[in-house]
């Protein structure tokens, strides 16, 4: 798992998504053991606390859970759940931009039609 | 209370210091001795008394040299002015008596063995006659014990004095005591008072040291100890309020 | 309750002010960031806070008790302090036999491993070490002690690239296995940045932020545009600088960003800690 932070946002929700990426690429495997709280803050030189947050998030999303005693374990659905939830945030995060840069540079619809349409059968 | 570790701290520091001045002093006691052989005993006479000497003035530097580093040290490490204060004086009496020790040790072995007179019994010498050896032996080593101290605690309050004192001060007392005691309070005393300010002073430290009615050591020990007590005060109010500073 | 609360804290020093009327309250095993320029009184609050220093004014408080020459506050405390002071002869072996005196929690089996990750000779003289060796052997006593306070005044001076990475890791590791209050001062912000979890911003012996870094990174943005857009934009705004480069102008700003007023034409960046930091400090 490699993520570079920047500073656009909170390093928690950074971690966060990083560790979705992480589940989806099949990193970390359903029903398998994510590093703890401690090694991500160790290896990313990130507060404790900031790192415990980023974790709680994927534990409110039932991305993963706490084995007691072992540490936190992805869920069967993990996957599932971070494609859904990607899904409803692809269009403010994705097409919202897109739009958006398009206007200022003046690129058509029809235009960002094409380039879509050539991208996809790349 | 982590003061067991100032003393163990403060010896350890001191040890080595005291090893090299025995060092250096038997060297030198060496050589004195390989001249012996070629001198005529009048030569030694002249040469050889008062051995205890260079114990005080190296106690006295000792003192001037126990501050600074220590504290800076010792306060990083979390130890209280206080405790410093009483780590200094306590591990100060173990480092003094031995030295009185090894002095009056010393001094009688020299006694046997040649003309040497040692300082305490030059000093006291009417009170030396008339008195039983053991005895002597006992109030001497009590008396360059509270020396010692006197020696180490003067230091070691000339050394604070001058911790506390900003570099202004430090130049004002530097030039100002010395010149007080040594030009202005003589000429003074000649020319206005007529040499009774220094009588005076003469009187006093004769008094002090027992010497006025005939000689007595136990008077020179108490003063010896009140003086101590006095500088030690006095160091402890400027320790008491210190910065740690370089 | 606060662990560490500072009150009211004036220090002069002849005629200078080193700190004026400063009051704090940190809490307990959290790493905190104390961000200043040179002079603006860092150290000086440091030096207060393990009574090296007495205050001219004030108090200074840890776990309910007052810090002046208190034996069992300051034995909880480890100030690595910028200058050395230890004694011209010690060497590193003989330094962390007399740490363990003084501090009895003292780790010295730790202190071993960690000399030998950032390769410090152990039977060197303190003095003869380099800058940055004798910043890790500090460093190396203040994480080995086992204090429940440590202080770091500039802890990464002289240390290279690899050894500022190891540091940082070494340091979350000793944290997080035994939690701790953590106050770094550093000029390096950005490399620390991540690493604290409050900042505290001291200019001109004033503190002018106490914060989480979460919420202060919420708050600082730039904004850039046209002149005469940005002019009007940050009316009434708590701006903390401008910068002008012909005719486009970048105000940065202090305060939660309302991305539905922002005018069209005006671009929008976050500011890290070290941008803020400039922006805030600079006289």
């Amino acid at each position: 798992m490699n993520i570079d932070f920047n500073t656009d946002r909170p390093i928690y929700m950074q971690l966060a998504e990083g560790l979705e990426d992480a589940i989806l690429s099949g990193a970390y495997e359903e029903e398998t053991q994510i590093p703890s709280t401690t090694e991500i803050s160790v290896n990313y030189k990130i507060n404790p606390a900031t790192a415990l947050k980023g974790i709680n998030m994927l534990v409110d999303g039932g991305i993963v859970y706490k084995k007691r005693g072992l540490g936190m374990f992805v869920s069967t659905s993990a996957k599932e759940k971070i494609l859904d939830k990607r899904k409803v945030t692809f269009f403010e995060s994705y097409i919202n931009t897109l739009i958006s840069e398009a206007k200022k540079l003046s690129i058509s619809k029809e235009d960002i039609l094409i380039m879509l349409e050539r991208g996809f059968n790349k | 209370m982590r003061l067991k570790s100032v003393i163990k701290y403060n010896i350890s520091e001191t040890k080595y210091r005291v090893l090299i001045f025995y060092g250096i002093l038997a060297a030198i006691m060496a050589l004195i001795g390989c001249s012996q052989i070629f001198l005529t005993k009048e030569d030694i006479i002249s040469q050889s008394s008062g051995f205890e000497l260079p114990t005080i003035i190296f106690l006295f530097v000792l003192g001037l040299n126990s501050f600074k580093q220590n504290y800076l040290f010792l306060s990083t490490n979390g130890i209280t002015r206080k405790e410093q204060f009483y780590g200094f004086l306590i591990s100060s009496i173990p480092i003094v008596a031995v030295m009185g020790a090894i002095d009056i040790a010393f001094g009688n072995i020299l006694m046997q063995l040649s003309n040497y007179n040692s300082l305490f019994n030059m000093i006291y010498e009417g009170w030396v006659i008339d008195t039983a050896k053991p005895i002597i032996i006992l109030v001497a080593f009590i008396w360059s014990t509270v020396l010692c101290l006197f020696a180490i605690v003067l230091g070691y309050f000339i050394t604070t004095s001058y911790y506390r004192m900003s570099k202004m001060m430090k130049v004002i007392v530097s030039i100002g005591v010395p010149a007080l005691f040594f030009n202005i309070l003589p000429l003074i005393d000649s020319v206005f008072t007529n040499g009774k300010v220094l009588g005076w002073f003469e009187m006093l430290f004769i008094s002090l040291a027992g010497l006025k009615n005939g000689y007595n050591p136990l008077t020179g020990i108490v003063s010896l100890l009140i003086g101590a007590s006095v500088l030690a005060g006095l160091a402890f109010l400027l320790v008491r309020r210190a910065p740690v500073k370089e | 309750m606060s662990y560490i609360e500072i009150s009211n804290i004036t220090k002069t020093f002849g005629n200078t002010i080193a700190l004026d009327n400063v009051s704090l309250k940190l809490d307990q095993n959290k790493i905190y960031g104390l961000l200043g320029r040179n002079g603006a009184g860092k150290t000086t609050l440091l030096n207060l806070i393990t009574n090296k220093v007495f205050p001219t004014e004030g108090e200074i408080k840890v776990d309910g008790e007052s810090v002046v020459e208190n034996d069992k506050l300051l034995s909880k405390m480890y100030f690595m302090t910028e200058k050395n002071l230890y004694p011209e002869h010690m060497t590193v072996k003989s330094a962390f036999k007399w740490s363990k005196e003084f501090y009895p929690d003292f780790d010295e089996n730790y202190a071993k491993v960690l000399s030998e990750k950032f390769l410090l000779k152990n039977s060197k003289k303190i003095k003869s070490l380099s800058t940055g060796y004798q910043s890790i052997f500090k460093i190396i006593v203040a994480l080995s002690c086992n204090a429940p306070v440590i202080l770091l005044d500039e802890p990464v001076l002289g240390l290279d690239a690899n050894h500022r990475d190891l540091f940082y890791k070494e340091l979350l590791k000793n944290y997080s296995e035994k939690p701790k209050t953590i106050i770094i001062s550093t000029h390096l912000i950005e490399e620390a940045s991540d690493v604290i979890e409050d900042v505290i911003v001291i200019k001109d012996g004033k503190v002018i932020m106490n914060d989480s870094v979460e919420k202060v990174l919420l708050q600082g943005y730039s904004v850039s545009g046209t002149a005469v857009a940005i002019d009007e934009f940050i009316v009434g705004k708590n701006v903390l600088g401008t910068d002008s480069l012909g005719g486009l102008k970048t105000a940065y700003l202090l305060e939660k960003i309302d991305q539905t007023t922002i005018p069209v034409g005006l671009e929008v960046t976050k500011l890290d800690l070290q941008k803020l930091f400039i922006h805030m400090t600079n006289s």
